[in-house]
């Protein structure tokens, strides 16, 4: 988006500087300059509506995700119309030496740069949705109406500014145009959070049943050519039929809306590898201190924990070394004993011992305590 | 008949730290239909008085008006009936000499294809329809200039303003622009300016002179020339200089 809108933007910079310099813009002319400027930007906001199209298309066809979500593509539709606007107000006032460069700048600095800085609210305005939306979530309407405010704030102060708009009171106007719609932006914005998005509608979800077990996934990711609920269905009935204890229901839905006996799947890649991978990451406990800096708790119980599972679930041995290579490698530097070694000894151990070891780990994980051994009794 | 109409006008320029430098005082001037020779020394007004009646520039107080359409409350149908070709005439970089005149006619109110025929038509009474496919700035500063002239004729005005247009013509354009004149003059509203007095033939019925910011002589070129001492070999001339020298 950022590449794309500076593109957009340079263009209308260019178009506008051409008018400029053809004497166009100043003349006495029976169209209105609002006609002439919509006429002028039209080119570019068509070239980046055919990108956003195609990157839809693409998204659509070959994304792992299914349809993007409409109401962000439409946002991003009227950030490329304000930036055409802002690029055009940039080539009738600037040279094009300066105007053509700051074009390409300006966006990219606007939609790269101020969607990653710390404050959360800012980062919603531009209409970007940097961290938006995994799949069990929405993007959230107040982002989105920020965004909206944000982009028809510009069109609006863009247009004023380039002339083609009479308003009374005329730079007040157009200044209060601008504060109010900051104003409205943020206040849409304040308490989204840094990821602008709401947990999505659950009854969407498409339940069964495998043994004991609950599993629910979204419609993208049940399709008859996917993997994912093949692979689950394995999954449970193995890790069940080994007696480990495990949750009652699986779920796609994220985890703050799911509760109790849940687990909570955060699955990203069309892969049975990548599938097992995500189910041992759930099943590791995930304690409040992990998340926090001046914790003493190395974690490292919880990456053995989710090593176990992964090889508990028939998980390659490729994934297991690109995932735990560095405790593989030095698993004594981390109090560890051999990781493999380990893992056959806890296999081969009776059903109750297995648990047993798996509830001491986890428990201690639980409450950020390091194991005092990793045996298996 | 074209009532073109400049009513009680003035004008000043505001310049920085020297405040305001007044061009055009309360000058009235009913322009004939025909076509008109605007006369006047160089920082006369000429320019002025002819972005005025295009609209380019507002006045300060006073008013321009063509058939009751005033040119302040009634702009759109105002600018649509008055075509103006400034001293300057800069084409649009990449567009072609008939795109650069088909826009003019957009601009000025006319539809796509309209713009398009106008364009051929205007290209061709300016003689330039062989460069039509030519880039516009290309084209040397003397054919640029009569894509200017193209550009005004383009939607078929009422009232043509046309400031200095025969600067920078060789003497063959020059005469093809008189020729020019005699055509679209004949159910138009003319007004050329110019300073070279040597260029006024018998293509013109009018001439009007501006000095000292008001019109100092409007009248037929015969009764301008009449004003020549007797015997002057460029009696247009003559009649000029001693109306500016009476004025001063």
């Amino acid at each position: 988006m950022a590449f794309l809108v500076g593109f957009v933007a340079a263009t209308a910079a260019w178009e506008a500087a051409r008018l400029r310099r053809g004497g166009i813009w100043d003349a006495p002319h029976a169209r209105s300059r609002l006609g002439i400027t919509i006429i002028a930007v039209t080119p570019s906001i068509l070239l980046g509506g055919i990108f956003l199209l195609g990157t839809v298309v693409a998204a659509s066809v070959y994304g792992q995700a299914g349809m993007p979500e409409l109401r962000i593509v439409a946002v991003g539709f009227v950030a490329i119309c304000a930036w055409s606007l802002v690029g055009f107000l940039a080539g009738l006032r600037l040279p094009m030496s300066v105007s053509l460069p700051s074009m390409l700048l300006a966006p990219f600095l606007w939609f790269a740069f101020v969607p990653a800085l710390p404050v959360e609210w800012l980062r919603q305005l531009s209409g970007m949705y940097r961290d938006c939306c995994r799949i069990g979530a929405d993007i959230a309407p107040a982002a989105l109406l920020a965004g909206l405010i944000m982009n028809v704030t510009i069109i609006v102060v863009a247009l004023h500014a380039i002339g083609a708009l009479h308003m009374r009171w005329s730079r007040t106007a157009s200044t209060a145009v601008l504060v109010t719609g900051v104003i409205v932006s943020s206040a849409f914005a304040w308490n989204v959070g840094p990821i602008p998005e709401v947990a999505r509608d659950r009854s969407a979800l498409k339940c069964g049943t495998v043994g004991a077990t609950e599993l629910c996934l979204w419609p993208e990711h049940d399709g008859p050519s996917q993997v994912f609920r093949p692979t689950l269905n394995t999954v449970i009935v193995a890790l069940a039929r080994d007696g480990l204890p495990i949750p009652g229901r699986w779920s796609e839905e994220l985890a703050s809306s799911s509760s109790g006996d849940t687990l909570s799947l955060d699955m990203w890649k069309s892969d049975p590898d990548a599938v097992r991978w995500s189910i041992a990451q759930g099943l590791a406990p995930w304690p409040a201190c992990s998340e926090t800096p001046e914790s003493s708790f190395s974690g490292t119980s919880i990456h053995v924990l989710q090593g176990w599972w992964f090889t508990a679930m028939g998980g390659s041995e490729a994934m297991l070394q690109e995932n735990l290579g560095w405790l593989i490698a030095e698993a004594s530097a981390f109090g560890v004993p051999p990781i493999k070694e380990l893992y056959i000894a806890v296999s081969s151990a009776s059903v109750t011992s297995r648990v047993a070891w798996l509830e001491r780990l986890t428990s201690s994980a639980a409450e950020c305590q390091s194991p005092e051994n990793y045996s298996v009794q | 008949m074209h009532s073109c109409l400049y009513q009680d006008i003035s004008f000043s320029y505001r310049r920085k730290g020297q405040g305001e430098l007044a061009v055009l005082e309360r000058l009235t001037w009913h322009v004939p239909t025909g076509v008109t020779a605007l006369l006047g020394i160089n920082g006369a007004g000429k320019s002025t008085l002819l972005a005025l009646g295009a609209t380019a520039l507002m006045p300060k107080s006073g008013k321009v008006s063509l058939n009751e359409l005033d040119s302040r409350d009634q702009q759109t149908q105002f600018r649509k009936r008055v075509a103006w070709m400034p001293q300057q005439y800069r084409a649009v970089p990449g567009l072609t000499v008939r795109e650069q005149v088909a826009y003019s006619g957009w601009l000025k109110g006319m539809s796509r294809d309209d713009s398009w025929r106008g364009a051929t038509e205007a290209l061709t009474l300016v003689a330039l329809q062989d460069l039509a496919d030519r880039p516009a700035s290309e084209l040397s500063g003397g054919q640029q200039r009569r894509v200017g002239l193209a550009s005004a004729l383009v939607h078929d005005a009422e009232v043509l303003l046309l400031d200095e247009p025969t600067s920078g013509l060789d003497p063959e354009q020059r005469a093809l622009f008189r020729e020019l004149l005699v055509k679209i003059g004949a159910d138009r509203t003319v007004v050329v300016s110019t300073h070279d007095t040597g260029e006024i033939t018998t293509a013109y019925q009018h001439v009007a002179v501006l000095h000292a910011g008001t019109i100092a002589f409007d009248g037929a070129l015969q009764d301008f020339s009449a004003r020549a001492p007797a015997g002057s070999e460029r009696p247009i001339e003559s009649a000029f200089l001693s109306l500016i020298a009476g004025g001063k």
